[in-house]
Parts: structure tokens; C-alpha cells; sequence
């Protein structure tokens, strides 16, 4: 893996604080918390971008039955042609 | 993790807001379906397509869907499954969901065809999941 290292500044009782919470969730140093919050930025990217796309075809009050029953009808139109 | 996600559950990611996106766009890769399912939602979308969207917008949505979220699978994945499927599910559009269920290690087809999915003899083979199924073994730890 190419790592290409980056440098921050940061108040250092930002910095402290951070610590402080960084073993009770999970990360043994601040590099790897770090990257999974990169991680976890661009996977929150992805899913508002896709939501977006997805907010146009939106139809109100479709419930799971009406989907089946459209599928349905689509497949047995398939059938009779 | 891999759940089977048939057309219906497809088409309600697509056109209906709550816990069916939610829990796809929550959980990126978690999710497969055969190409047929692909191919037979886009043919269709002019019933499911309710606002009249254009095509390329639509195209755009299904393209960032399967890109991260729904994993499409090729014919070759699961064709070998294909003659069992068969003997399994009557409708031949859903044999593609259930030959990919057989083809491959996964937790089950979520689908809400209870009606064609629910029968023993299928059951014996592959699990088959509600919405709160698929709620649940996403929120296990």
C-alpha cells in the first residue's frame, strides 16, 4: 500500500481531547482513527450522492404489496405477448 | 455478508423511501442480484418510472446503486444452478434470483413475494427474508 503521510494542525487540547476517546472507541492510535473517519466521510459521500439520485424517482405511499403487484403485472403483460 | 435481493425489493430501493433504502444504502456490498434482475427493472421502468424521470437521470440512479450498493452478478455466476432453480420457484423470471442463491454462500433472498418465495420444498434450500429479517442480521453484531 502507497501511503503518502499528512500533516495537521490542531489545538492541543482538541488533540488531548481526542485521545482521550480514541482507545474507548476502538482505535489504538490516532492513525488509524483517522483513516476510518476518511473511510467513513466517503462512504457518507457516496450514500447522499446516491440518495439524491434516488430522492427524483421517489413516489409516495408505495407499500411492498403494491410493488409485488406491479411486478405482477409487468411479468404477466410479458406472458400474454 | 451477502443477501439476494430479487426485482421487487430492486424497484423499492428505487421508487420508495424507508427502511428498503435505508437499510441498502446503509450497508454498501452487502447486497447481489443476478443481471436478469437488472435488465428486466430497467425494461420495465416506464410502470415503476411514476414521475416521469428521463432516462439518462434514471440510468444515473441505477448506475450509483450497483456501483457501491447492489452487487450485479453475470449469468456465468449462477447458470449452473439455473436447472435446479427450475424445479424450485414457478415463476421462470424469479429462477435467475433463485439459481443465485444457490450458487453462492449467502444469508438469504430478501424478497416480498411471499406467495412464490414461501413454499417448503424452496425453503429446504435457500432462506428466504422479509424486510425485519433483513433488519435484523444487518443489526447483529
Amino acid at each position: 500500500m502507497a501511503e503518502t503521510q499528512v500533516l495537521f494542525r490542531v489545538e492541543k487540547e482538541l488533540l488531548e481531547a481526542l485521545d482521550k476517546v480514541l482507545s474507548a472507541e476502538g482505535f489504538k492510535t490516532r492513525n488509524e482513527w483517522f483513516r476510518a473517519q476518511i473511510r467513513k466521510a466517503l462512504e457518507e459521500s457516496k450514500r447522499a450522492r446516491v440518495a439524491g439520485l434516488l430522492e427524483r424517482l421517489t413516489v409516495e405511499g408505495v407499500r411492498e404489496e403494491d410493488v409485488v403487484e406491479m411486478v405482477r403485472e409487468w411479468r404477466s403483460r410479458k406472458g400474454r405477448r | 455478508m451477502n443477501i439476494v435481493v430479487d426485482a421487487n425489493v430492486m424497484v423499492a430501493a428505487l421508487i420508495q423511501h424507508g427502511i428498503v433504502r435505508e437499510l441498502i444504502l446503509g450497508h454498501p456490498g452487502a447486497f447481489l442480484t443476478p443481471e436478469t434482475c437488472l435488465t428486466e427493472v430497467w425494461e420495465n421502468r416506464s410502470d415503476w418510472n411514476r414521475r416521469e424521470v428521463p432516462d439518462d437521470q434514471v440510468r444515473r440512479a441505477i448506475d450509483a446503486l450497483t456501483a457501491d450498493f447492489i452487487t450485479v452478478l453475470p449469468r456465468s455466476t449462477y447458470r449452473d444452478m439455473e436447472t435446479e432453480a427450475s424445479t424450485l420457484i414457478s415463476d421462470p423470471d424469479d429462477v435467475p434470483v433463485v439459481a443465485l442463491a444457490l450458487a453462492i454462500d449467502n444469508q438469504g433472498v430478501w424478497t416480498f413475494n411471499t406467495r412464490d418465495f414461501l413454499t417448503p420444498r424452496l425453503q429446504t434450500r435457500i432462506r428466504v427474508l422479509g424486510t425485519t429479517d433483513v433488519k435484523g442480521i444487518l443489526s447483529e453484531p
